[in-house]
């Protein structure tokens, strides 16, 4: 199966949420200015941890405020999945995904965002450490690893046994461990310790216990493996468990640990109803990542090309094809705010991508376009089109329409010729310089029309008002244009907006390429009639 | 009398009827009644040639603009002003013009700045209450106003949530930001 610009697959992800996986790439500008920011926050955290025992002053609090489809989880998973980075380990949790909202339920969810390496890494260096006080002689620790007069005569070594435990050839015993971890841990540090050496959580009965056992991981994280934990806590609402139990983190001042809290506007201000305490502290975060422009065009541009810029290993996605692309995305971002949001042009995209494979395309066309939004979206029209232009022509006609007074003067004169052709009006063959076209309507009314439709409408102004002055050479003067003014009792305007003039440039293209068809007719007739041509 | 005597005039049309003969048909005594119909303005004594004529209100004025060139050309300015006044009327319930729209805009904004909070957000419901009553706009018309000016300026953004707002990709907006 092939893909456009040459790919291999669909680079864009087709899961309404984000996964791991395809959260490995993270395009456009603001959502990057997010991750340094986070990863400043991290890092300065890291080089102030690095050479001394955490504090509870190495405890820092983030808040991700954006709407829903913005980009957030997305960003949130990126970092989880940041393999460059050595120096953090994160757990991510869903809040959305835990109910009923208790302590348990969220601590639990907590300790299976880790990763399994990151418990095998732990375990690994804890017996490394329990084997290394053993060979230093001290007997508890011997008796951790369960070594004894048999292993000696045997001449098995204290790190075969440790290895043994490690690779779960033999189990800790839990009696053989206990004086080892009550002579050298405090309580919640031995509860994670026997946790992790049996692969096992227990349950939690207390948030003291949650406090002490979430500390004691932040401790062995930093101190074993020079590391700060990273807890992201995605859709964070106001729930009272969510709510309780994140106050408590944030006065548990975990040491060498990051807070991520990732909500929305509208439930961030539903937590300053429901708990101003909690509000008051999320007011006082560190750092506060505003994904600003999140949803801005620039930002979707960027971020569409970084998905096939990431998978193009030919180089064939050039900045030709790049800019294409853009522009094509602008224009549907620009008509259809349906569009405007992360999740929804990564959606389209991922299905643009697919048609264009079945139909053969070599880049992501207007045609191909077309084709998927009308699989896609089967209700999406062009807003206020008499003419239904196809979406196709649509993105053409905008990325193509520079001169738009010439082209909309050259439109309004063909169009007053076909419905000469058709018989409803008399096209004067003489020109008249004074107006765009002439024509005679059935009853023999002088009808001049005359196009205004510049960029500058000081300028438009001045040019109706001269046109104005010509309204005595004609029965009934038509003045088209783009700008809004009052009535006039010596001309019809008739305000040309963006859909109209979508429309006319539709007609035009269909008008000199003589391919008009019958049901086209009625249509282009209505068109006439509301630019008072008919 | 008085009801006979209008009557009579008015059946008499755009051409009226001569005084003298409304005397004959009333006689001599219907001069008061014609002075108090004329007070009360139902109708108007003008003359027509060297006669004194006598019409109904809306038929003199009939008379006036097809006899009268000066009265014409007023009539006909007075006509076109009535339909320039209504245009802009209907313009202004139908699509609001540059003017109110700016207007809307700058209230918007100022608005939007009392009522932010620190990371910016501000609920439609809390803006839709203050500019409804400022700027006497019922909430259709503020809601129709606010999605359009939204939608064509990249400025805003907007987020989910709350009771009301605008609804973009069929999900209820209930939330604005100036950015």
């Amino acid at each position: 199966m092939t893909y456009p610009y040459g790919l291999k697959s669909n680079p864009y992800p087709s899961s309404p949420t984000p996964t791991e996986h395809d959260a490995k790439i993270l395009g456009g500008t603001k959502h990057q200015g997010a991750k340094a920011a986070i990863m400043e926050c991290i890092l300065d955290l890291y080089k102030k941890t690095s050479r001394r025992n955490s504090t509870e002053n190495d405890f820092r609090l983030i808040t991700v405020v954006q709407d829903v489809g913005s980009g957030k989880t997305h960003l949130a998973l990126h970092i989880k999945t940041l393999k460059t980075r050595q120096d953090i380990v994160t757990t991510y949790v869903d809040m959305s995904t835990i109910s009923p909202r208790t302590n348990e339920s969220i601590y639990n969810a907590i300790m299976h965002g880790f990763s399994k390496e990151l418990f095998s890494e732990l375990k690994g260096k804890l017996l490394g450490q329990i084997c290394e006080k053993a060979q230093k002689g001290d007997a508890l620790a011997k008796k951790a690893l369960g070594y004894g007069f048999v292993d000696k005569l045997k001449g098995v070594t204290l790190k075969q046994k440790a290895d043994d435990l490690l690779y779960d050839k033999t189990h800790v015993s839990p009696y053989a461990l206990h004086d080892y971890l009550a002579a050298n841990h405090n309580q919640h540090e031995q509860v994670i310790i026997r946790n992790i050496l049996g692969n096992s959580f227990d349950k939690i009965t207390n948030l003291d216990e949650i406090h002490g056992r979430l500390a004691a991981m932040a401790k062995f994280s930093h101190n074993l493996l020079g590391k700060v934990i990273l807890f992201e806590m995605d859709e964070f609402d106001a729930q009272e468990g969510s709510l309780d139990f994140v106050k408590s983190l944030i006065n548990a001042h975990i040491p060498a640990s990051v807070l991520l809290l990732i909500t929305t506007p509208s439930l961030y201000l539903d937590v300053q109803k429901a708990n101003p305490s909690v509000f008051d502290r999320l007011e006082k975060a560190n750092y506060k990542i505003d994904l600003a422009g999140a949803n801005s065009v620039d930002e979707l541009i960027e971020i569409a090309i970084e998905y096939i810029r990431d998978s193009d290993k030919t180089e064939r996605f050039n900045k030709k094809e790049q800019h294409d692309l853009a522009a094509k995305v602008r224009v549907l971002c620009d008509e259809f705010p349906e569009f405007r949001n992360v999740r929804s042009i990564i959606n389209i995209l991922n299905h643009a991508v697919e048609k264009a494979s079945d139909l053969g395309a070599q880049e992501i066309s207007e045609t191909v376009i077309d084709e998927t939004i009308k699989q896609t979206y089967p209700g999406l029209k062009i807003k206020g089109s008499i003419m239904d232009v196809p979406i196709s022509d649509f993105i053409k006609i905008k990325r193509e329409s520079g001169t738009t007074q010439n082209q909309v003067r050259e439109a309004v004169s063909n169009l007053v010729n076909y419905v000469h052709e058709m018989g409803n009006v008399s096209k004067s063959s003489k020109p008249n310089p004074s107006f765009d076209v002439v024509y005679s309507d059935p009853f023999g009314t002088k009808i001049g029309i005359t196009i205004v439709m510049d960029a500058n409408h000081t300028k438009n102004f001045e040019t109706i008002s001269n046109a104005v002055k010509s309204s005595a050479f004609v029965d009934k003067l038509v003045i088209l244009t783009n700008t809004s003014i009052p009535a006039s009792s010596h001309a019809t305007i008739v305000l040309v907006d963006k859909s109209k003039v979508i429309d006319l440039l539709y007609f035009n293209s269909k008008y000199t390429e003589h391919k008009i068809e019958e049901p086209e007719s009625e249509k282009v007739k209505m068109l006439a009639k509301t630019i008072c041509v008919i | 009398m008085n009801s006979q005597i209008l009557e009579k005039v008015e059946a008499s049309g755009v051409c009226g009827i001569k005084k003298a003969e409304l005397k004959k048909i009333f006689g001599t005594d219907c001069d008061s009644s014609l002075d108090k119909l004329a007070k009360e303005e139902k109708i108007i004594v003008d003359n027509k040639g060297i006669a004194h004529y006598v019409w109904s209100r809306e038929h003199y004025l009939s008379h006036i603009s097809q006899n009268d060139p000066k009265f014409k050309i007023i009539s006909k300015q007075v006509q076109n002003l009535e339909n320039s006044v209504n245009q802009i009327r209907s313009d202004m319930t139908k699509t609001p013009s540059a003017g109110p729209n700016i207007d809307f805009q700058s209230s918007f904004d100022v608005c939007m700045s009392e009522h932010s909070s620190s990371l910016g957000w501000v609920p439609f419901s809390s803006i839709r209450q203050k500019l409804c009553e400022s700027l006497g706009v019922s909430p259709e018309k503020f809601y129709s106003l606010a999605s359009s000016l939204v939608e064509s300026n990249q400025k805003y953004e907007v987020s989910t949530g709350g009771q009301e707002g605008i609804h973009v990709r069929g999900m209820l907006h209930g939330y604005v930001r100036k950015l």
